[in-house]
């Protein structure tokens, strides 16, 4: 792309310092403090050109970058071709307000913002540069929840259960299958037991072995015999159809 | 025994701040005034000797903390709640313009706040305002941990609208 323009060496002194940009807002302050500019006597135009430089410039050294600078790279192209017009020419929204005057509207609030939380971040913080008495017992106490970490609470519990169904392993584990291996089995002898109809012992085979030995009570193939509650199961061939 | 030393045990064995209301009942008769007076004695006489702490007064009331020089070493004690810059901007947003959404913080800030946000509610430092949208707001514990009583103790934002280039 072609917006590299005479201010490719304004960069050089600060690309290593990237993050240290909050976002696109923050990298626009600093271009115009860099400028010497105030948000009063703005000039938009160069400062776009060394902000898309920068970006391109980011780019190349494939950094990757958040969405947001690039989606301030698009407006600022929009932006800069909207000044390029002649005065009588220029875009002005349903408000009449200039484009350019709503980019420092954006730029005086969020830097007054920044310097309030600058301000906010030089106060000592508790738990941080100050602890209160008992900080080692701290403990959340609930009765005393609310909506935001109820929310979090419930996303956490979401999040889990949501895993726990991506867990489920289908089904290895014909019925038809498991009959034939029962037939098979009784090749040589009358009474097996359901356990030898399911030699990995694994849940689905165990429940697969008891609906195949179902099925195959009810097609008088087997009798079942258990003898009391949770005792072994037997699966007794029916020496003729009847 | 006086009043003073009457009041220094009841906020050290409070487990959270003592509110002024405690006191009084307490120490009937008394006022806002005199306990005020008597917490600022007491933390003369901390500093005199030398202590590590002093009573601070926050929004939920008086409580005992620690210097910021021993810092250091507490936080080896304590796990300490470490706070980003991108957080502590999203704080002041809701601080100042709250309560207000996230699309409003996004906006000011330029850049997407869900992650600053699920921190400093994890923190308990805001809370939601159930609705569509959902509105962010400053909780007590903000003003504790920040050690406010109120949010109107904050600078005025114009104030910062008239300054540029701060570093």
């Amino acid at each position: 792309m072609g917006y590299l323009g005479s201010t490719e060496t304004v960069y050089d002194d600060f690309v290593l310092h990237l993050p240290m940009f909050e976002g696109p807002l923050d990298l626009l302050l600093y271009l115009i403090e860099k400028n010497r500019f105030t948000l009063h006597d703005l000039e938009v135009c160069p400062i776009i050109d060394q902000y898309l430089s920068y970006i391109e410039r980011v780019r190349s050294l494939d950094i990757s970058l958040a969405g947001e600078f690039l989606e301030m790279a698009s407006y600022l192209i929009w932006l800069k071709s909207r000044l390029l017009l002649p005065e009588e020419l220029t875009y002005t929204d349903e408000e009449g307000k200039n484009p350019a005057d709503e980019l420092k509207e954006m730029l005086l609030a969020y830097q007054a913002i920044k310097a309030a939380s600058r301000e906010l971040g030089m106060r000592p913080i508790l738990y941080w540069d100050t602890f209160p008495k008992g900080a080692t017992s701290e403990e959340r106490d609930i009765t005393k929840t609310s909506l935001g970490p109820l929310m979090e609470a419930i996303q956490a519990i979401r999040a889990r259960t949501k895993q726990l169904i991506m867990n489920i392993t289908p089904m290895r584990f014909s019925i038809q299958d498991i009959m034939a291996r029962i037939q098979a089995l009784f090749s040589g002898k009358k009474k097996i037991t359901l356990k030898e109809a399911a030699p990995t012992g694994e849940k689905t085979e165990i429940i697969g072995a008891f609906m195949a030995a179902l099925e195959m009570s009810k097609l008088s193939i087997v009798r079942l015999i258990q003898r009391g509650l949770f005792s072994t199961i037997y699966l007794i061939k029916r020496t003729e159809n009847k | 025994m006086g009043k003073r030393e009457i009041i220094e045990a009841l906020i050290f064995s409070s487990g959270s701040a003592l509110t002024v209301k405690d006191i009084i009942r307490i120490l009937p008769g008394s006022s806002r005034e005199e306990i005020e007076r008597y917490i600022e004695e007491l933390n003369g006489i901390y500093e005199a000797s030398n202590r590590s702490f002093r009573i601070h007064l926050v929004a939920t009331g008086y409580m005992f903390v620690t210097l910021p020089e021993y810092a250091p070493y507490l936080r080896q004690l304590v796990t300490p709640v470490k706070l980003t810059s991108a957080s502590i901007e999203v704080l002041a947003v809701i601080a100042y313009k709250g309560p207000c959404s996230k699309q409003t913080i996004d906006g000011i800030r330029g850049v997407d706040s869900t992650s600053s946000l699920k921190q400093l509610i994890k923190h308990q430092l805001i809370d939601i305002k159930p609705g569509k949208p959902m509105l962010y707001y400053i909780t007590e514990k903000f003003l504790e941990v920040f050690g406010l009583t109120s949010l109107s103790e904050l600078p005025d934002i114009t104030q910062f609208e008239e300054v540029f280039g701060v570093t």
